[in-house]
């Protein structure tokens, strides 16, 4: 198991956003976390990198409780982060935030990851433009490209493909599979799109008001699951 | 004309010395350190206890004043400011407090004189560090005569502005220090030690007030107070250039000094400050944001 959290809570301040999560999420597979807005699912990937107050349970990486270590210790244990809205620096160049995950690559390296280049033409040839003037799906390939650049074991991917031209949902999509088939990392994929999830995805989580209402192998995201859960 | 424009720029380079530190630690932190000012006289009091007890000359006490007032900083840092990030004013009415304790510590234990308490070489406090008699005196370029020292510190700024954009454009601690100001939650997520960056930062800031001290210590008759007055012209700098913006600083320190210099000849000195204070006033409420703000959207 490369990640399980266990009876894991997160707070935003004073109030409670998740709840008694218990998830086993599997080395080299794509889990999918899955529910109506405002169940949790950011706040969950947001928990597992430390972004929210946890006061009990477990965050096990390779069997190290991380649950009260801070953000950036988890980021060099190898978890990456690509969030919502992406978090690009509007004023770096390209490569300045794609050299930015580097910080915390295990290996000390701060440089453009080989594959960059081959997955994103585009980021490797606009290396010196501000991070801003990209559009909506280049600054999504730019996060996942300064994610790969923190060498990392576990991406933490929030809704990649929302508010994206579809020419590069698809992109993104292959990218999200190359990713695991060739990089061998594991992926926690926040995904509203349950086509793409039955087709990635091993596990999933259904998230209702801050906990899993229910989860396991993909095969159990039948219809009649997603009829009451997602269907608003 | 030369020689105005001279004094302007050696009132720039001044102007911007303090202003150096501040850029680092109000404009790329967002912290008002009300104690930068007396970050400057610790340094200049470093400079004199250097001469006193190690026989350091000014040059030699540079150094010394760096690390002395970084590690001043760096304990603020860590005792107080770091429980204060994201309140503006809390900060501000924090290290105003830390300004007044350290003048007053200051005070307590080198200008008591007149109480019968009396150090070695130290009387009312007020006290004056030669200059190395390399710097002594004019020199003659262009048919004109240069104060020496004042070419020194001319000369000494650039080099620390310099340093300053380096540190803060080409180095790794400059790339972590900047992604942190826009955006600490992914900095974090990055792998960025966010607490401890700010830490070195602020001491890096207060390092370079350090500097300025020592600078100003072969000029201006060191005392206690002489911070108060520094740190506003100091945040006055960093205002006019757009606070974030080194350049700006730089900018805004030139054309403040200049035209100080200026004014100050043409009529007199109290006129020329005064002027200085009317154009920073013009600045701020017809470009808010500084001269020189953050691009990109």
């Amino acid at each position: 198991m490369m990640l399980e959290l266990v009876n894991l809570d997160g707070y935003y301040g004073r109030s409670r956003a998740l709840e008694g999560i218990d998830l086993k999420v599997p080395r080299g597979e794509i889990t999918g976390i899955a529910g109506r807005n405002g169940t949790g699912k950011t706040t969950l990937l947001k928990t597992i990198m430390g972004l929210t107050e946890t006061k009990s349970g477990q965050l096990l990486v390779g069997g190290t409780d991380y649950a009260r270590r801070p953000t950036h210790e988890r980021a060099r244990a190898g978890i990456a982060y690509v969030p919502q809205g992406r978090g690009i620096i509007p004023e770096f160049t390209v490569r300045e935030n794609i050299l930015m995950g580097g910080f915390a690559a295990r290996s000390g390296r701060r440089a453009v990851p080989d594959i960059v280049p081959e997955l994103f033409p585009y980021l490797a040839a606009n290396m010196a433009r501000p991070g801003g003037v990209l559009s909506g799906g280049q600054q999504q390939q730019l996060a996942i490209a300064r994610a790969l650049a923190a060498e990392p074991d576990i991406v933490l991917l929030d809704e990649p493909n929302e508010g994206i031209q579809p020419s590069i949902v698809e992109e993104i999509e292959a990218v999200i599979l190359r990713m695991r088939d060739e990089l061998g990392l594991t992926v926690i994929l926040v995904e509203q799109n349950i086509g793409f999830l039955r087709r990635a995805a091993s596990q999933f989580a259904m998230l209702e008001k801050g906990r899993i209402a229910c989860g396991g192998p993909i095969a159990g995201l039948t219809d009649a699951v997603v009829e009451t859960y997602m269907t608003i | 004309m030369v020689d105005i424009l001279f004094i302007g720029l050696s009132l720039s380079s001044i102007l911007l010395l303090v202003a150096l530190g501040l850029a680092v630690t109000y404009g790329a932190m967002g912290i008002i350190n009300m104690a930068h000012g007396e970050m400057v006289m610790i340094g200049a009091y470093t400079a004199v206890m250097a001469k006193i007890w190690l026989g350091l000359g000014l040059i030699a006490s540079i150094p010394l004043a760096f690390a002395v007032t970084a590690l001043a900083g760096l304990a603020i840092e860590r005792l107080v400011v770091r429980r204060l990030y994201g309140r503006l004013l809390d900060t501000l009415l924090a290290t105003w407090g830390i300004a007044i304790l350290l003048q007053q510590a200051i005070r307590l234990e080198f200008g008591l004189s007149f109480l019968g308490i009396h150090i070695a070489g130290l009387g009312s406090g007020l006290q004056n560090v030669p200059v190395p008699a390399a710097l002594q005196g004019t020199v003659r370029l262009l048919g004109h005569d240069f104060n020496a020292y004042r070419i020194f510190i001319v000369a000494m700024t650039a080099v620390l502005a310099v340093a300053t954009w380096a540190v803060m454009y080409r180095t790794a601690l400059g790339m972590k220090v900047r992604a942190i100001i826009r955006n600490p939650q992914m900095a974090a997520a990055c792998g960025i030690a966010v607490a401890r960056t700010n830490a070195l930062t602020f001491a890096l800031g207060s390092g370079l007030a350090g500097v300025a001290g020592v600078l100003m210590a072969g000029f201006k008759t060191v005392a206690p107070d002489m911070g108060a007055t520094l740190v506003v012209d100091g945040f006055m700098v960093v205002v006019t250039g757009g606070v974030g913006s080194l350049l700006g600083t730089v900018a805004a320190s030139g054309l403040l000094g200049e035209f100080n210099a200026l004014v100050a000849m043409a009529s007199n000195d109290i006129i020329g400050r005064a002027a200085v204070f009317a154009v920073v006033i013009g600045v701020i409420l017809l470009k808010p944001a500084g001269l020189f703000t953050f691009k990109g959207r």
